[in-house]
């Protein structure tokens, strides 16, 4: 049972301070997270349980977590067994049951405990075969701060509890996933960017505020109207120009639907140009990630040929020395004994011999020139054993066979040292070997998540790159052509509202004479309160739209700063719905990179969150998986700083650049640095992934702060 | 001395199960993958493994037809033979009788392919290329 040792200090805001996850998903056994007040940041390279963190989040607060194959997310049920961690699942005996869960603890500016868990249990009945005897609980004990008085909530009850403290619909924007944020948010999308300001703002109650007043307006006009004028001439004027007043609404009623209709033929156009857009993408990314899989492929077939070949090159030392490996004692015996024959004289020189078959020859004595006593027995005996040619012969061999001896004796020596010399070298083909391997299956990984899921791979390498580049244009195309037409459809509807005005202040100086006081100055009075109501609306919608922009800007700039490609300054265009940048002239921005354009969703949504939580009083913990995966190089940390400064709490998780080529900068060093040097970072952790087998992978967490 | 074209004997059980095992090509296996390029460099490392370990044995059913005679037995093969033959005799005598000097080396590799069989039957891989026969020269070591 978790221990609720939070301090007891006054806390303004909601702050998550652990998590704990147990064989859920990439994490075996009971795995913590402690965090604090300020920025914790977490990284790790792909596969190591990163998503699958962001994933316990939104699995205990809102049984969902996201199915990378099927790019969607799914609760329990429809995930079933698959929720549970492999390796667990592997250690589980059969008849016995595993046990996955997520806790968060966190507390309210009150100082409230909330404890909530998720459980979900599987029963292994044989290897193949597993049950799930119930489907995930849900459990929030909450404990108040000065009673310490607990109350325990189940399911549905806590369900309810969880849902007004973090609201499901905000959920995307606190909960933030990078790698899909333009399908969160496409940011013109008019229908995705009302939500987004809606969602988050409330603003909703001051328009419908603006409804009723508008219908009272309405309803005290038309009695005003229908009641008749007692100068007929008047009335007659009344008449027309309130006629013409309801034509002009109508025809700006019919511009704005026209305008409207235009705006979403417009965002399909912009969905489908931005699927092409994504698809082009995509698949590029997918042709590099195959790029590098072949390189990677290749070099471990290079270095798994240049081992064979090193193996195979040691084939001759193999049978001219070191199969005598261990002969050493064999051979100093052989040659000690061979010294001592020799000292005993049991093995003539050669020179002796030829010496005697000299004095034989000459018939005397080399020495003393004595005569040779031809005819003895001793002189017959010297004679036979100078013509046994055998004797010489195995002479001669037994010198040879000590030269062999000893010439083999030496290299015999150096075979340990030659040994070492060669597993070294095959060590160091090895590891290059293994990192090739690795560094292919990490590719193939990534392949995995980049590539479309009813894509085969097989696919993938025949795609036809022309065909999706024409596609892209065709849809740019579509999309322009709407883009155009609403510039036109706007240029008729600042006519109509032009004629309109000038209009209504003719009908509104008419009216100031009409006989029908009470009907008149009840009309007017609803008119004035509309219009206040309007203005009210206008008022706040334009701080509102001000101090999002304001944040926008300097989040965004912060972001860009040290982008070296054109950013322009964040314009939020609520009349139009859309946000954009433009130059120092107030023109739009046309072309903004990728890199500049995702800053500027991060900027507007952290901009929306944080003047939210100033209006309302309401400061979500703000979880990001990837938040930066779709930013340029220069852009990255400065979004990373932002963030962090951005949020009272934050807990981001970063992806590890991975460089093909060069190992070592398979480390995100610009992040590392600032974890290590920005005091304001208090918890960090690094995710690895350990063991060799698929179903023995799990995550390790390495505390970094 | 032992007479350039005497035929070297080698046991039948290892010439079926030991030489054409690991000098002969099967399932197609490419000549330089064959762990012994020729018979008697599996002869060679036999006496060697079986002189170094000390156990001769004797031939039980010498194989009919011979496959290769002591000439081809390349040098200093040959002169180290013998050089082991005269350390494990401790005598220079058995020079002066070639058959014996022949049968020594024999019964030397017989038993150290004894040997070897019997680690093939632990370990399937055990000399089954180059790298295993590396690993095998390796633990001489340890």
């Amino acid at each position: 049972m978790l221990k609720l040792d939070i301090e007891h200090k006054k806390i303004d805001d909601m702050i998550i301070r652990r998590i704990e996850v147990e064989n859920f998903l990439s994490y075996f056994g009971k795995n913590i997270f402690e965090f604090d007040f300020g920025p914790t940041l977490i990284i790790g390279q792909n596969n190591t349980g990163k998503s699958k963190l962001f994933d316990a989040f939104n699995w205990v607060l809102f049984d969902r977590s996201f199915k990378t194959e099927g790019e969607k997310w799914e609760c329990t049920k429809d995930w079933g067994k698959d929720i549970v961690n492999n390796l667990a699942k592997k250690e589980c005996k059969i008849g016995e049951t595993v046990e996955t869960s997520v806790s968060i603890l966190f507390n309210d500016e009150d100082d409230i405990k909330y404890y909530l868990t998720r459980e979900f249990q599987l029963k292994k009945n044989n290897e193949k075969n597993w049950e799930i005897p119930r489907n995930s609980e849900l459990t929030l004990t909450i404990t108040e701060s000065i009673t310490g008085n607990s109350k325990n909530y189940y399911d549905k009850e806590a369900e309810e509890q969880i849902k007004t403290l973090f609201p499901e619909n905000l959920s995307k924007y606190f909960l933030f996933q990078g790698e899909s944020i333009s399908q969160i948010m496409s940011l013109t999308s008019r229908s995705a960017f009302t939500k987004a300001l809606t969602d988050l703002s409330r603003i909703e109650v001051f328009e419908n505020a603006k409804k009723y007043t508008e219908k009272v307006a309405k309803t005290l006009k038309k009695e005003f109207e229908d009641k008749e004028d007692s100068d007929m001439a008047f009335q007659a004027r009344k008449r027309d120009l309130s006629k013409t007043i309801q034509d002009l609404i109508k025809d700006l009623s019919d511009q704005n639907d026209l305008f409207d209709n235009a705006c979403n033929e417009r965002d399909i156009a912009k969905i489908v140009f931005d699927e092409k857009s994504e698809e082009l993408k995509k698949y590029e990314e997918c042709a590099l990630i195959l790029k590098d899989i072949e390189y990677f492929d290749s070099q471990w077939k290079q270095k798994n040929e240049l081992r064979q070949s090193v193996v195979e090159a040691q084939k001759k030392d193999i049978f001219d020395r070191w199969m005598y490996a261990g002969t050493e004692g064999i051979l100093k015996s052989f040659l000690d004994f061979y010294k001592k024959n020799k000292i005993d004289k049991k093995i003539p020189e050669p020179i002796r011999q030829e010496f005697l078959k000299e004095m034989l020859e000459e018939k005397k004595c080399k020495v003393c020139f004595t005569p040779a006593p031809i005819g003895s027995d001793e002189y017959k005996n010297i004679q036979s054993h100078i013509s046994d040619k055998s004797l010489d012969k195995e002479i001669e061999l037994i010198n040879q066979l000590s030269l062999v001896a000893d010439n083999m004796q030496d290299k015999v020596e150096n075979i340990s040292s030659e040994l070492q010399k060669y597993y070294a070298r095959i060590d160091e083909i090895d590891t290059s070997i293994k990192g090739f391997m690795n560094k292919k299956k990490l590719k193939e990984e990534e392949l995995k998540t980049v590539k479309p899921a009813d894509v085969s791979d097989d696919e993938l390498k025949t795609k036809d790159f022309a065909h999706l580049q024409r596609g892209y244009e065709e849809s740019k195309n579509d999309l322009d052509k709407f883009k155009l037409l609403i510039d036109r459809i706007t240029g008729k509807r600042e006519y109509i509202k032009q004629q309109l005005e000038d209009k209504q202040k003719e009908y509104d100086s008419l009216i100031e004479d009409s006989s029908n006081i009470v009907e008149r100055d009840k009309f007017i009075l609803a008119e004035k309160i509309n219009k206040n109501v309007s203005q009210f609306h206008a008022v706040f919608l334009a701080k509102l739209i001000t101090d999002i922009e304001k944040e926008a800007n300097i989040y965004f700039h912060k972001m860009t700063e040290k982008n070296a490609a054109l950013s322009g300054k964040v314009k939020v265009d609520y009349e139009n719905q859309e946000v954009y940048t433009i130059d120092e002239t107030d023109i739009r921005l046309q072309n903004i990179n990728q890199a500049n354009k995702v800053s500027l969703q991060i900027a507007f949504v952290a901009a929306i969150l944080s003047v939210s939580n100033k209006f309302w009083n309401t400061y979500f913990p703000f979880i990001a998986d990837a938040p930066i995966s779709a930013l340029g190089g220069n852009n990255k940390l400065t979004a990373v700083e932002t963030m962090i400064e951005i949020f009272n709490q934050s807990i981001i998780i970063l992806k590890d650049d991975a460089v093909t080529d060069d190992p070592d900068t398979l480390r995100n060093d610009l992040i590392r640095n600032l974890i290590q040097n920005d005091n304001n970072i208090r918890n960090s952790f690094e995710l690895k992934m350990e063991g060799d087998t698929l179903d023995e992978q799990h995550t390790k967490i390495v505390k970094l702060k | 001395m032992i007479e350039p074209t005497a035929f070297i004997n080698i046991d039948t059980f290892h010439y079926e199960n030991t030489y054409k095992r690991l000098c002969q090509s099967e399932t197609g296996k490419l000549k330089k993958e064959i762990t012994f390029p020729t018979m008697w460099e599996l002869f060679v490392w036999g006496a060697i493994f079986g002189y170094l370990n000390k156990c001769p044995k004797e031939i039980e059913k010498r194989y009919h037809n011979p496959p290769f005679r002591w000439q081809w037995v390349k040098d200093p093969h040959q002169k180290l033979l013998i050089i082991m033959a005269i350390e494990t005799n401790n005598s220079f005598d058995i020079l002066k009788t070639p058959e014996e000097l022949k049968k020594n080396i024999e019964i030397h590799s017989n038993g150290g392919l004894d040997l070897i069989h019997k680690e093939m039957a632990l370990d399937p891989l055990a000399y089954q290329n180059t790298e295993s026969l590396i690993y095998e020269i390796q633990k001489r070591f340890t």
